[in-house]
């Protein structure tokens, strides 16, 4: 009896206990792999924003395209029509409650540079280029779960860490939360993903 | 003379031992030597601006850094490009490489990202100007408020919200666009772009690592050594498709002393060659060896007095002094050719050359004599290094070298008789070089000093094509000029920056000045304009806040959402110290154009960099009420090579003076003065000619090589004014071309080098000599003999 007491103790233990180091490199490993044969993303979304400078959580919907390696369409429908599209380095970006249309280099802006190069390495599951900025660790396995944590300053002062789960079958991700200092923080969850479709050129 | 060969003569033995003891003191003495390498020897110490110039051009930023350009070769590469160039400034630092790199950036400091443009958003109220307050009146309208609000909601909803949080509640109205001006005006590179945190070109090709050493740009073994582990480390480290480049002085430093060294190997080899056939075949005698013995003693003798006369020797009056042995060893020619005649004792045959050979002496230490009065450090130490040493080469040759030779006939190569040559086709003769000496009268206006130290070393194809490639990509960043405010404290200072920056920005391009005064203003301005910021909002502070406030709840923001633009538009900011910029990240900037006391050991100054144009000099000047030192490379050259001009024109005028009135002295006649100061002339004459019709330049190596022609020519006609009147032959014409002939193998091999610097002196020394010999033994028994027909 006590003794099936003890290895029932340890099954609990095992299972509560945080994933090895050593098995988070396979569990990044399998993502990659999964990633492998993805040359196009696309998806609704569901944005709640709890900002201190709002009285209340913005909740917004919008639409993710990408195709690999590097053009990104981010747009948001409600509540107001705004976002920007990316191709070859150069956007566009639109934002309907002004009215306004304008292009921009995203050489020439680091902030945004830093953004769509984050948000193109989550999609892509390029664990090199997330790594750059961040720390990777893998929260869970089952779904898949990695924190992000900021290796530079710069990126840390607004940005405490980032929450990215993955679906069950890995090859997309599911939910996205970046928490900020101070308690301010980003849910995305991520609907209906389309992988592989044929995405019109004129996205981008 | 003669006397005195007599008395030594039962001494030979002592004075043998004697001279070995001397000949050992002055080896002792010459391992003692201490050398400089101090290039501050060939600045003149009377222009006390040159100095200062010289010490404000060491002062420029970069100029002391290695900028490594990391280059994709195409598109595909460009994405790994950033990775590539941390990857490198890593491995350049790892500790295998014994420290050579010690510091390598390849981006802006860990403290600067977007919270540097907001903590100077903050700082608004210290720049404020009438203009730029003038310019936020179209951002406050109601329209304007409502259009930014609703962009800052979008923005806020978006990604890029996650950065520009603080920045937003700070900045809703967009007043931004002025803050990113200041600190593109004080930014040392501006044509870079940030990518991944690395320092990029606009086109995302290249990127730039800015690498600091250990290693001296003096120092050419540890330059080739720095060199060497940059290649290794780039091929170990980057990746196919990505290359990268260094630009330093290093680079010169290795090519120089590699180039050097390869054209010590040829000239030692040619000369060599070159002095012994010219031995054998004129001299046809072991004992000719002894003469050798001169040069070396003039040398030592040379280098020791200069230490026991300055506490450091300069290497380059070494250098130059080593040129001088040309002179040295014709005083032993003269005296070997003479005791080697033959027919009278050798007292006598010692006492007939040592006329022509101490006068010879005598108006070649006066001419170098004049020296001791030259503004230059290095060519004071010269005028002593020369006068002991030709006093050395005097004594050797005429109380020791007699008593080395015996007396037997020297066999002598045949050679024309130049007299006679002479007389035979005087009018051809005479008409050449008149002809000549007037070409040469008339090329002297044109005489050209080229002050540009970097124009005498060598640079190569490669060198040139790396500068060039970091002009191209990151800017002019290592040609500009700098200009100088200084003043007892850093407020005064940074006072006469912002008179400076006020008279020169609209008047020259934008993005050509780089300033400090947009950035960080004197703490007299900085409390004018806040007092501006003060008046400013004070009647329009409370509708804007209504509006905004109004407008804000109007799209959900919060009631605080923007307390610090309320706090920025009412409570007074703090003034703006050089600490507070290099806290925000922004040290580089300030302390690349900050000088302060602890490191110049002057007054507080602060730098500005603007092109190097008349125009930019003039604009600065009128800006600073000619309170401002305006420097640059091309003007340093310039003023040096002025200096340089003037020294030598007085040098030349004492020293024909000087050597003139001794002639005059012992000669006793101006005609025999002017016969003698033949060749000369026509040494001169040549020089002159040749260099104006080749486009060569006067430079600090090349002078020294026509004090040497000079030396010699006056050697010579004093030898052959002597030969000429006394009219008899002590084989003056022998040992005047076996002199030139020496003079040309060890001097004028330097012609073959590819240094420029080498190359320089060899080809003065060639084509002074090509005048100083058809001068010395054509033209002036032509006109001699035309005086005595």
């Amino acid at each position: 009896m006590r003794a099936r007491f003890l290895f029932t103790l340890a099954l609990l233990l095992l299972w509560a206990a945080p994933v090895s180091p050593s098995n988070d490199d396979a569990v990044l490993d399998d993502l990659r792999k999964a990633a492998q044969d993805i040359h196009s993303v696309s998806a609704d979304f569901v944005q709640r924003k709890k900002l201190e400078m709002f009285d209340e959580v913005m909740i917004s919907k919008g639409r993710l395209a990408l195709v690999k390696p590097d053009r990104l369409r981010w747009e948001y429908l409600e509540p107001v029509a705004s976002g920007f599209a990316l191709k070859d380095g150069k956007g566009r970006r639109w934002n309907e409650m002004i009215g306004r249309m304008d292009d921009f280099d995203i050489r020439q802006d680091p902030v945004m540079q830093v953004i769509v190069d984050q948000l193109l390495a989550w999609t892509n599951a390029d664990m090199e280029r997330m790594r750059r900025d961040f720390t990777l660790e893998v929260a869970s396995v089952n779904p898949v779960q990695l924190m992000l944590r900021p290796r530079v300053p710069a990126v840390g002062s607004f940005i405490e860490r980032i929450i990215i789960r993955y679906a069950a079958d890995k090859r997309s991700i599911q939910h996205v939360e970046v928490l900020e200092p101070g308690g301010d923080f980003t849910q995305l969850e991520f609907q209906d993903v389309r992988i592989n479709t044929s995405l019109p050129e004129d996205l981008f | 003379m003669a006397r005195l060969y007599r008395a030594l003569e039962p001494r030979r033995a002592l004075l043998l031992i004697a001279t070995l003891g001397v000949f050992l003191l002055l080896g002792a003495g010459m391992l003692r030597l201490r050398v400089s390498e101090n290039i501050m020897a060939m600045l003149p110490d009377q222009a006390e601006s040159l100095f200062a110039d010289f010490e404000l051009l060491h002062q420029a930023p970069f100029l002391h850094k290695a900028l490594v350009t990391v280059s994709a070769e195409d598109e595909a590469a460009a994405s790994g490009l950033t990775t590539a160039a941390r990857n490198l400034a890593e491995a350049l630092t790892a500790d295998q490489w014994q420290g050579l790199f010690t510091q390598v950036e390849y981006g802006p400091p860990a403290e600067a990202g977007p919270g540097t443009l907001t903590a100077l958003l903050a700082n608004q109220p210290n720049y404020a100007t009438p203009e730029s307050l003038h310019a936020l009146e179209a951002k406050i309208s109601p329209d304007a408020v409502r259009d930014s609000l609703r962009r800052d909601w979008a923005l806020m909803n978006g990604p890029e919200g996650w950065a520009m949080k603080d920045l937003v509640r700070l900045d809703p109205l967009d007043f931004r666009a002025a803050a990113l001006r200041r600190i593109g005006t004080a930014n040392l590179l501006p044509g870079i772009r940030l990518r991944d945190g690395v320092f990029v070109s606009g086109d995302g090709r290249h990127a730039l690592l800015v690498a600091e050493t250990s290693v001296d740009i003096t120092d050419s073994s540890g330059s080739d050594r720095l060199l060497q582990a940059f290649k290794a480390i780039t091929a170990k480290v980057l990746p196919k498709g990505i290359k990268a480049d260094i630009v330093s002085g290093h680079l010169y430093a290795q090519a120089n002393a590699a180039a050097i060294k390869a054209d010590m190997r040829l000239i030692m080899t040619v000369s060599s060659v070159a002095l012994i056939a010219i031995f054998l075949l004129f001299l046809r005698s072991f004992q000719a060896g002894w003469v050798l013995l001169i040069p070396l003693g003039a040398l030592c003798a040379g280098g020791v007095a200069v230490s026991l006369a300055y506490s450091d020797v300069s290497g380059i009056t070494l250098g130059f002094g080593g040129v001088l042995l040309g002179i040295s060893v014709d005083y032993g020619l003269h005296a070997f050719i003479a005791l080697k005649q033959g027919g009278e004792n050798q007292a006598m045959l010692l006492a007939r050359v040592a006329r022509p050979v101490s006068l010879g002496a005598a108006t070649t230490m006066v001419a170098f004599g004049v020296l001791l009065l030259s503004d230059l450090p290095a060519q004071r130490q010269l005028a002593v290094f020369s006068m002991a040493g030709l006093a050395m080469a005097l004594l050797l040759a005429l109380v020791v070298l007699p008593h080395l030779i015996s007396p037997s006939p020297l066999k002598r190569f045949p050679l024309p008789d130049f007299t006679i040559l002479a007389q035979k086709s005087r009018p051809v003769i005479v008409t050449l070089g008149l002809g000549l000496l007037a070409l040469a009268a008339w090329q002297t206006r044109a005489i050209h000093f080229d002050g540009n130290l970097r124009a005498l070393g060598l640079t190569s194809p490669a060198i040139d094509a790396a500068e060039n490639q970091v002009r191209r990509t990151w800017g002019d960043v290592r040609g500009k000029a700098l200009v100088l405010v200084q003043g007892d404290s850093l407020e005064k200072t940074l006072e006469a920056n912002d008179r400076l920056y006020a008279g020169l920005r609209g008047n020259l391009p934008e993005g050509e000045i780089v300033s400090l005064a947009a950035l960080l203003p004197a703490g007299s301005t900085q409390a004018a304009s806040r007092e501006l910021w003060r008046s400013f909002w004070e009647n329009r502070r409370p509708g804007l806040l209504s509006v905004l406030h109004e407008q804000g709840q109007a799209l959900g923001f919060s009631e605080r959402a923007f307390e610090p633009f309320r706090n920025l538009v009412t409570i007074d900011a703090t003034p703006l110290t050089a600490d507070g910029l290099r806290t925000l990240g922004l040290e580089r900037m300030v302390d690349g154009l900050i000088l302060p006391p602890q490191r110049t050991g002057q007054p507080w100054g602060v730098l500005t960099l603007t092109p190097d144009t008349d125009e930019a000099a003039r604009l600065a000047a009128e800006a600073s009420q000619g309170m401002a030192r305006f420097v640059s490379q091309s003007r340093f050259g310039h003023d040096l090579g002025q200096a340089l001009h003037n020294d030598f024109n007085r040098f030349l005028l004492l020293a024909c003076l000087g050597v003139g009135l001794i002639l005059l002295i012992a000669l006793r006649s101006p005609r025999r003065v002017l016969l003698a100061m033949v060749p000369v002339a026509t040494g001169v004459a040549g020089l002159l000619a040749v260099m104006d019709l080749s486009g060569i330049s006067f430079n600090l190596y090349n002078m020294a090589a026509a004090i040497l022609v000079i030396g010699l020519g006056v050697d010579y006609g004093v030898f052959m004014l002597e030969r000429m009147e006394r009219r008899t032959d002590l084989g003056t014409e022998h040992a005047v071309l076996l002199s030139g002939l020496t003079t040309l193998a060890g001097f004028g091999s330097l012609a073959l080098a590819s240094h420029p610097a080498l190359n320089s002196i060899g080809l003065t020394v060639l084509v002074g000599m090509a005048g100083t010999l058809p001068g010395a033994l054509l033209l002036l028994p032509a006109l001699a003999r035309s005086q005595h027909d």
